[in-house]
């Protein structure tokens, strides 16, 4: 089960941030610098832990993001104020992410992702080659780095709301805001991307 | 099972039940089924492990120097600032209100000065842009033979191009406007071939780098994203310039070799051969029009081409989280259309020709107008991907077949006009000859 207090945490957080953070938003697209870099402080870890789930390359993560805030500061005059400032800035992110990803496609000719023919069809491997079965038995170092890989490998549409919901702990509503769309979606891509990793995990859960 | 729920219906609540996102009026039916279903009951404890595992994997560190990292970056990238005041200015519509308003004044005021007193009836009062600068500059001749009765957009071609270069004083008949306006078109894409040849900035924008010389063998070749792509790939380009080098080197050697000067020519059938084609993004297209109107003594063969300049459209409009693509195709455009295709979704043409399809019919006809149009729609998350990589193949052609009727023609370049309201490309009409129906 994921952790409800750090949901609770995160949603406190979040809340209290949010008003902040439109007001920060509403001072940047007036002309205050400054209030740039409260944006950047606030945002910076989760928009590169998104983007280093989504791609599961620090390097491409840390790039990523830079171009991220970079658009952003470039483009806060296309805001306007019609959503809230982390959904527009998750929707950079996201569609940056999935172009990070076409580029490293084309470089490595990686195939095409698909939730309903997930990878090759077959369970990963963990690194190792003495996986063994049961995630007792596996380190969990191992074990975390296998189910890294598995949400990389989602589609960024799942893997998005993945790594909001499981791994950053927002709530459903909270994913629904940031990705900008509905609460239905949400939990249908939810439950679809779990039951992906799930599936790819099987052979090492218990 | 007693229950009234099967174990499909429940295994598809399994994510919303560990998250306590049940109905209430659900929540005791599928505690009961999971109660009594130990299939379920090993499904939901495979599920809260696989989360468990992936709320385990927790955040990781922020570079420590991302911030630092990210005001080099937008430092760097010099007065692109949103808010430096200087760019805020240029990038509000504030500018490009004052731009047109400046452009179409300075248009007309210069072609007012050389006009010889044949005012337009198209009067100021319809903006004129790049696409229809140049387009009526380079549809003189197709248009030249038009019966009167239809002469009228030759006419208004005619004199927004005498009235945008000035024509010589010895070239006032209409042979000789013709004549004029087409070396002045040639002119104009001389002037913009070699002005943004010689741009340090050139690779920054597309217009530039996806200039085309006049080369049926690249335009038969690979296309430039492919190029690039491969070529980035390898690590052997540092930038998009770099990768269109030889493309640009084409381009010098086009404009270099001094093609016969249409005012020397003698009277008759024209060369084929299209100079160039180029591709301007929206925020573009004002630029292309102050390179456009600067005549230059430069010449090189006759442009037998219809440039369009199409706008992007705009953000706000792909208000269904789809943007529609009206693509009219043939040659070229087979490439950026199997660009677009890729980002299709699958269902929505209007007709079934494929990719696949027209690039047959493409090369069967080699070079040869197909007249395949279609409606793609393309996901709003993509359409900028697909614009950058329409904008690295550079061009959406259609030749109008010299057999054609004029009103076959008329369609053909209809259905560009109706691709160029959606496009964000430049659209070339090719025409062999002057229209001789």
């Amino acid at each position: 089960m994921s952790n409800p207090v750090k949901q609770e945490v995160v949603r406190a957080k979040t809340d209290a941030q949010a008003s902040d953070d439109e007001e920060l938003a509403r001072r940047f697209r007036g002309g205050e610098s400054a209030a740039f870099d409260g944006l950047l402080h606030a945002y910076q870890s989760r928009i590169f832990n998104l983007a280093y789930r989504i791609l599961n390359s620090f390097e491409d993560a840390e790039e990523t993001t830079q171009e991220i805030f970079v658009k952003v500061h470039s483009s806060i005059d296309r805001f306007e104020g019609r959503c809230k400032f982390g959904t527009w800035l998750y929707a950079v992110a996201v569609n940056m992410c999935r172009n990070r990803l076409r580029q490293i496609r084309r470089r490595s000719s990686v195939e095409v992702r698909s939730l309903d023919v997930p990878g090759d069809g077959k369970p990963m491997e963990a690194s190792t080659s003495d996986a063994e079965s049961a995630p007792a038995q596996m380190e969990r170092a191992e074990m975390l780095k296998l189910v890294e890989r598995c949400i990389s490998e989602l589609p960024v549409e799942f893997s998005s709301v993945v790594v909001l919901r499981d791994v950053q702990g927002m709530s459903y509503e909270e994913v629904a805001v940031a990705l900008g769309c509905s609460l239905g979606t949400v939990k249908s891509r939810l439950a679809r991307a779990r039951h992906a990793v799930r599936e790819k995990l099987r052979p090492h859960l218990r | 099972m007693e229950d009234s729920m099967n174990c499909k219906q429940v295994r598809a609540m399994l994510s919303e039940y560990v998250d306590g996102e049940v109905d209430k009026s659900m929540l005791v039916e599928v505690r009961s089924h999971i109660e009594s279903c130990p299939e379920c009951r090993q499904e939901l404890h495979d599920l809260e492990q696989t989360i468990a595992l992936m709320t385990g994997i927790g955040e990781v560190q922020v570079p420590a120097d991302l911030v630092a990292r990210v005001h080099e970056k937008i430092a760097s990238a010099g007065g692109t600032s949103a808010h430096s005041g200087l760019w805020m200015f240029f990038a509000g519509p504030q500018f490009r209100i004052v731009a047109a308003a400046c452009l179409i004044l300075g248009v007309c005021t210069y072609g007012l000065l050389h006009e010889g007193g044949t005012r337009s009836e198209t009067g100021v009062e319809k903006p004129v842009f790049a696409k229809q600068i140049v387009r009526g500059v380079e549809k003189v001749p197709a248009r030249s033979d038009l019966p009167a009765s239809k002469g009228t957009d030759a006419a208004k071609d005619a004199s927004i191009d005498r009235r945008l270069v000035p024509a010589p004083a010895n070239e006032v008949s209409s042979e000789g406007g013709a004549r004029a306006a087409l070396e002045s078109a040639d002119k104009l894409s001389v002037a913009r071939l070699s002005a943004k040849a010689a741009s340090p900035q050139s690779h920054r924008r597309v217009d530039v780098a996806t200039q085309l010389p006049v080369d049926k063998s690249a335009r038969t070749g690979l296309f430039e994203g492919e190029a690039y792509r491969a070529a980035s790939a390898e690590g052997h380009v540092s930038d998009r310039e770099t990768a269109l080098a030889p493309r640009k080197k084409s381009l010098e050697r086009a404009t270099e070799v001094p093609g016969p000067s249409v005012r020397n020519a003698p009277a008759g059938p024209a060369p084929q051969e299209p100079s160039f084609v180029g591709l301007s993004t929206g925020a573009e297209a004002q630029e292309e029009v102050d390179t456009a109107v600067q005549p230059t003594q430069t010449s090189t063969d006759k442009p037998r081409h219809v440039v369009l300049g199409i706008k992007i459209p705009p953000a706000g409009k792909m208000n269904d989280g789809f943007v529609r693509i009206r693509v009219a195709s043939s040659n070229d455009a087979v490439r950026a259309y199997a660009a677009i295709k890729r980002y299709s979704t699958d269902n929505t043409r209007k007709r079934s020709d494929s990719a696949q399809d027209i690039s047959g019919t493409a090369d069967a006809s080699s070079g040869r107008a197909g007249s395949q149009a279609g409606l793609v729609r393309i996901r709003k998350a993509d359409y900028q991907h697909l614009i950058s990589d329409i904008a690295e193949i550079g061009v959406i052609t259609a030749t109008p077949q010299v057999s054609e009727s004029k009103s076959d023609q008329t369609k053909t370049e209809k259905k560009l006009q109706d691709a160029a309201d959606f496009l964000n490309l430049t659209v070339r009409v090719e025409i062999d000859k002057p229209s001789v129906k």
